[in-house]
């Protein structure tokens, strides 16, 4: 539903950083979700893809990379899947320990083109 | 090609705004709850029947979430404490620059406790940090018992959750065994208080509850 502003504030980031970091245009933007952290991925592409045109990162690829969630063992220690095992340790069967990942939602790096580069990248 | 690192939470500029709030409520001395759950599941309810029994303690604010109407600011306003109405105009959730807004009408100064209704919906409400000390889901029995496995962002992140329209159990096809072996498996920490807020039974062990969240830093302790 928030999902096109949230792409907003997304492109706020990356427009940001393109410009601190002198990039005259981006190519990509990587996006990191937990599975518990509420993002829905084809409406967060579809307000990038709106609300990206006639900025420095009209031509950027909007990758996902979906992280799961994970308890570890309040006992032992052991890290597992929440969505397999819940919060029973599948190896000492204690019942509470910690999510320590599954929530999160941020942009993990941006690529682009710099002034000096071009845009006829080599490789 | 260049590759900047930022690794910039996407909800920081909400996040941001929740900090500063968090920092006020400290200052004040202020106790938050963010109440969430679908529409109907009775949240106003709940309030309407658990404020009478929390005025003779604590000083207690509420900020309505709406997306059209003041119907619900209206009746709580008729508990006679400060409630401030928030109209989204259609967003999906209540976020933390809304919130900053609704205080600023708050004497701050003359409260121990805000509790913030959010937006009816079991979904968006979740994400959004509002500078609150825990967030309460209210799930009615009406709604089914397999909710918190279908909607689980919610039940993981929640401290309590009201199961509410007790009184429907018996006409209803909520299975309590079901219900309770998910939340095991979800969220084994998430404190359920069953009740029916408007047959006013079973509200006590929740609002002992929200006393024990008052006492642990609230102003009169």
């Amino acid at each position: 539903m928030h999902e096109l502003s949230l792409a907003q504030n997304l492109l706020d980031i990356v427009c940001r950083a393109a410009e601190e970091n002198g990039l005259q245009r981006i190519t990509v933007v990587s996006v990191v979700g937990g599975e518990l952290g509420g993002i829905v991925l084809d409406a967060l592409q579809f307000g990038f893809e709106v609300t990206k045109k006639g900025t420095v990162a009209e031509g950027a690829k909007l990758l996902y990379r979906e992280l799961p969630a994970l308890i570890r063992c309040n006992f032992c220690n052991h890290e597992f899947s929440w969505k397999a095992y819940g919060y029973t340790c599948p190896r000492c069967s204690h019942r509470g320990g910690e999510m320590f990942q599954g929530n999160e939602f941020y942009v993990e790096y941006i690529e682009g083109d710099g002034k000096e580069e071009g845009t006829n990248d080599t490789n | 090609m260049t590759q900047i690192k930022l690794e910039t939470g996407i909800l920081k500029a909400n996040d941001d705004v929740a900090s500063q709030l968090k920092q006020l409520f400290q200052e004040k001395g202020i106790k938050v709850i963010n109440l969430i759950s679908s529409p109907g599941a009775g949240k106003t309810t709940l309030l309407e029947h658990s404020i009478p029994k929390l005025i003779n303690k604590f000083r207690v604010g509420v900020i309505e979430g709406d997306v059209l109407t003041t119907r619900d600011a209206d009746r709580i306003a008729k508990l006679n404490i400060p409630v401030v109405q928030i109209e989204t105009k259609g967003a999906c959730h209540l976020d933390a620059n809304m919130v900053m807004k609704a205080v600023k009408q708050l004497d701050l100064d003359n409260l121990d406790l805000i509790i913030i209704e959010n937006v009816g919906n079991l979904v968006c409400p979740a994400v959004f940090e509002l500078a609150e000390d825990a967030k309460v889901v209210v799930l009615s029995v009406a709604e089914g018992s397999d909710k918190p496995a279908k909607y689980p962002t919610v039940f993981t992140r929640a401290k309590v959750c009201i199961l509410n329209k007790m009184d429907l159990l018996p006409y209803s096809n909520f299975s309590l065994d079901d219900f309770y072996e998910d939340l095991k498996r979800i969220n084994p920490r998430l404190k359920v208080f069953e009740v029916s807020a408007i047959k006013d039974t079973g509200l006590e062990s929740w609002l002992e509850w929200l006393e024990g969240m008052m006492v642990n830093g609230g102003k009169k302790n």
